[in-house]
């Protein structure tokens, strides 16, 4: 599924990022696919907040579509 | 001091040289002051530095770069500092160590290239307020670089980084060799930067070496995350930490629903404060006890005592007089406005509330061509829009920061001007005050609304890294303050002295009177102002806080005031900011916003009144 039709408080695991460049992007601030992130807060056909390794992040909602999610078995902080 | 933009590209470096590297909101700028004694602007929101600082420290020149998370060729800022590092002589790079995993990204690039750096590992004691436990010493054999805790907030560690800056070396680990489909035939690179560049797909490498344009950077950036988040393993420790009010404010601040509840909080005590208290209370008594009360009679009365012509004391103490009104204007009514707007906004900036905001309002900048992050240019604006419009840099694409630099020059009232109106609104009531609230804004949304469907191509989607929550510290806000005040006092100063003195001689010599019955039509007939409001637009074009203070003592009706304040606030910005808007956006767009401007305030003022007039029977 797309990270945009993720719930608040749901826990992913990231599976593909289709844009190059915001894979690259992510991959500098330490989101990368295999990566499990927890969405914080999410606005309707808006962004979300993501906490990864306790970094909040915002993702606008053209990125989001774009990042493809499973939900996530492990644990996070 | 340079402008982080395309002309960066001949930014002079002098051999010698400390590079200040990090990412962005890592407290590089902090460590800049510290070391050369120049204060930048420092604040709570990723890409508060946008320019490039160059200051002195022992024979070296300092360099303070814009933040970046690494340096390749993805957008302007890591372009631009790529070049600069090029030319590093030695490199200090600020590391946060409550996002160790992000930060080390940049440090592991800097290492591959063999560059010569010290880690200056920045907001320990917060990393372990938060249960984040790093092994410094560890950490400094993993990297092979020398790693010095630092508090900047505290002032602690700097004086180590000080002492080691002669001692900055390459790391001492083994070069990474990097497994990369370009690796063979890029190895014909002997200097190991460019080396680098190409592994990560520099274009500009690339080509020089005739190598394959078309490779992706993915495979050498994942080796390089495996190696961050091997080195993680080693030198981090998490403990998990229970949520503190700071956590659950600022999970509040960016909560869907209440976030906005928030923010009517925020902005209704940003009201009573600067519009109520300073604007009436404190306003009152600078403006009419201490300057007309005291200091205009006095200085008329001093003047006078030299029988002057009177030319000369029309010029001096008159109605325009640059002794009087100028000074009045300032010191008397402005001032206090001005100062307490920087208090509130320096408060905004360190607290880490402006990112914030840019997530809960993303989706609506989204429909005016804009993402979440140009909500911290737009409230910068109601400071300065000179300043703000620097501030559009932070913007990912053109599109964005032509938008954002129209709305800014359009529609976004600085804090002078705001005082002006503030103070003039509150007198015409509160239908007239949420009439020119309402106006100013649907104007904001159609004009932002049209120019997104107008100018081609797209905008970037959001992505912003939150900073913690934070109490601001008391000696920067006041540091902030006081810079900033001192920069409206000398700039509007200037332009205040000036434009009195332009109109006291168009006064005598009768050019003030022609110019007022040359655009009187419009004045009279199609807005429904006195005449002499004239005058307040002829001020507006020096800047637009000193033609709405011109509206003071016509005693306008409260439709005539809406009228006057609505078209002043869509006036040609300040002189400053137009010259700005000429050497970020250039002479062609530039131009179209000043003429536009005009054109635009004089038409919607005009407008307001004829639809009143038709309901009204005027």
């Amino acid at each position: 599924m797309l990270l945009s039709e993720v719930k608040s408080n749901q826990k992913v695991t990231i599976t593909s990022i289709k844009s190059n460049t915001l894979k690259l992007h992510l991959l500098k601030m330490g989101l990368q696919v295999g990566g499990t992130i927890k969405i914080c807060k999410k606005i309707s056909n808006g962004p979300i907040v993501l906490i990864h390794n306790s970094q909040e992040i915002i993702l606008g909602n053209e990125n989001i579509k774009l990042i493809e999610v499973s939900v996530a078995h492990d644990s996070l902080p | 001091m340079t402008h982080c933009h395309e002309e960066q590209e001949q930014f002079e470096i002098k051999e010698r040289n400390i590079l200040l590297v990090g990412n962005p909101n890592c407290g590089k700028s902090v460590i800049f002051h510290k070391l050369t004694g120049i204060y930048t602007h420092v604040s709570n929101y990723p890409g508060t530095t946008l320019q490039i600082y160059q200051g002195k420290y022992k024979g070296y020149a300092v360099i303070d770069t814009p933040g970046v998370y690494g340096i390749s060729s993805i957008n302007t800022e890591e372009n631009i500092v790529k070049k600069i590092i090029l030319k590093a002589h030695k490199i200090i790079n600020v590391v946060n160590a409550l996002h160790l995993d992000r930060e080390l990204f940049l440090t592991l690039q800097l290492i591959d290239m063999g560059l010569p750096l010290i880690v200056a590992l920045n907001f320990k004691n917060e990393a372990e307020k938060n249960g984040i436990k790093i092994d410094v010493e560890e950490l400094s054999k993993q990297l092979g670089v020398k790693v010095i805790p630092i508090d900047v907030v505290k002032g602690t560690g700097v004086s180590e980084i000080k002492a080691n800056i002669s001692n900055i070396k390459p790391s001492t680990k083994l070069q990474y060799n990097y497994k990369s489909p370009i690796v063979t035939s890029s190895q014909k690179i002997k200097n190991r930067i460019e080396y680098i560049l190409a592994l990560e797909s520099d274009k500009k490498v690339l080509k020089k070496y005739g190598l394959d344009t078309k490779i992706s950077a993915d495979e050498v950036y994942q080796q390089r995350r495996k190696r961050i988040n091997d080195v993680i393993t080693v030198v981090q420790k998490n403990e998990s930490k229970k949520s503190d009010f700071k956590k659950k404010l600022a999970s509040l601040m960016i909560h869907p629903f209440f976030g906005f509840f928030f923010l009517a909080l925020v902005l209704y005590l940003a009201y009573q404060i600067v519009g109520v208290f300073v604007a009436q209370t404190v306003v009152g008594f600078t403006e009419e006890i201490m300057m007309q009360g005291h200091y205009v009679p006095y200085i008329q009365q001093f003047v006078n005592l030299f029988y002057f012509p009177s030319w000369v004391n029309t010029l001096l103490v008159g109605e325009f007089g640059i002794l009087t009104m100028p000074v009045a204007y300032l010191i008397g009514l402005l001032l206090p406005l001005v100062i307490s707007f920087y208090l509130l906004l320096s408060i905004l900036e360190d607290s880490g509330y402006l990112p914030r905001l840019a997530f809960l309002i993303d989706k609506w900048l989204n429909k005016v061509g804009l993402n979440g992050k140009a909500v911290i240019p737009l409230i910068l604006g109601f400071g300065c829009v000179t300043m703000a419009t620097i501030t559009t840099r932070m913007l990912d694409t053109k599109r964005e920061r032509n938008i954002a630099s129209a709305l800014l020059n359009f529609a976004v009232p600085c804090s002078a001007q705001l005082a002006v109106i503030t103070a003039l609104i509150a007198t015409a009531g509160g239908f007239f005050t949420l009439a020119f609230a309402s106006i100013i804004f649907a104007f904001f949304v159609i004009l932002g609304t049209v120019l997104h469907k107008v100018i081609p191509g797209s905008s970037s989607s959001l992505i912003l890294s939150l900073p913690a929550l934070q109490i601001p510290r008391i000696s920067n806000i006041v540091l902030k303050t006081f810079v900033r005040t001192k920069h409206f006092l000398i700039e509007a100063g200037i332009w205040f002295f000036v434009g009195a003195l332009i109109i006291s001689i168009f006064q005598l010599t009768g050019i003030l009177v022609m110019l007022q019955n040359l655009i009187s039509p419009i004045i009279v007939n199609w807005m429904g102002l006195p005449k002499e409001a004239a005058i307040g637009y002829i001020m507006g074009i020096v800047r637009r806080d000193f033609g709405a203070a011109g509206f003071f003592n016509l005693n306008l009706m409260p439709i005539q005031l809406l009228v006057a304040l609505v078209s002043i606030t869509l006036f040609t910005p300040c002189i400053a900011a137009i010259l700005i808007l000429y050497k970020e956006r250039g002479a062609k767009i530039a131009s179209a916003i000043w003429l536009g401007t005009i054109i635009t305030a004089f038409f919607v003022g005009g407008l307001i009144f004829q639809i009143w007039r038709m309901f009204n029977g005027l």
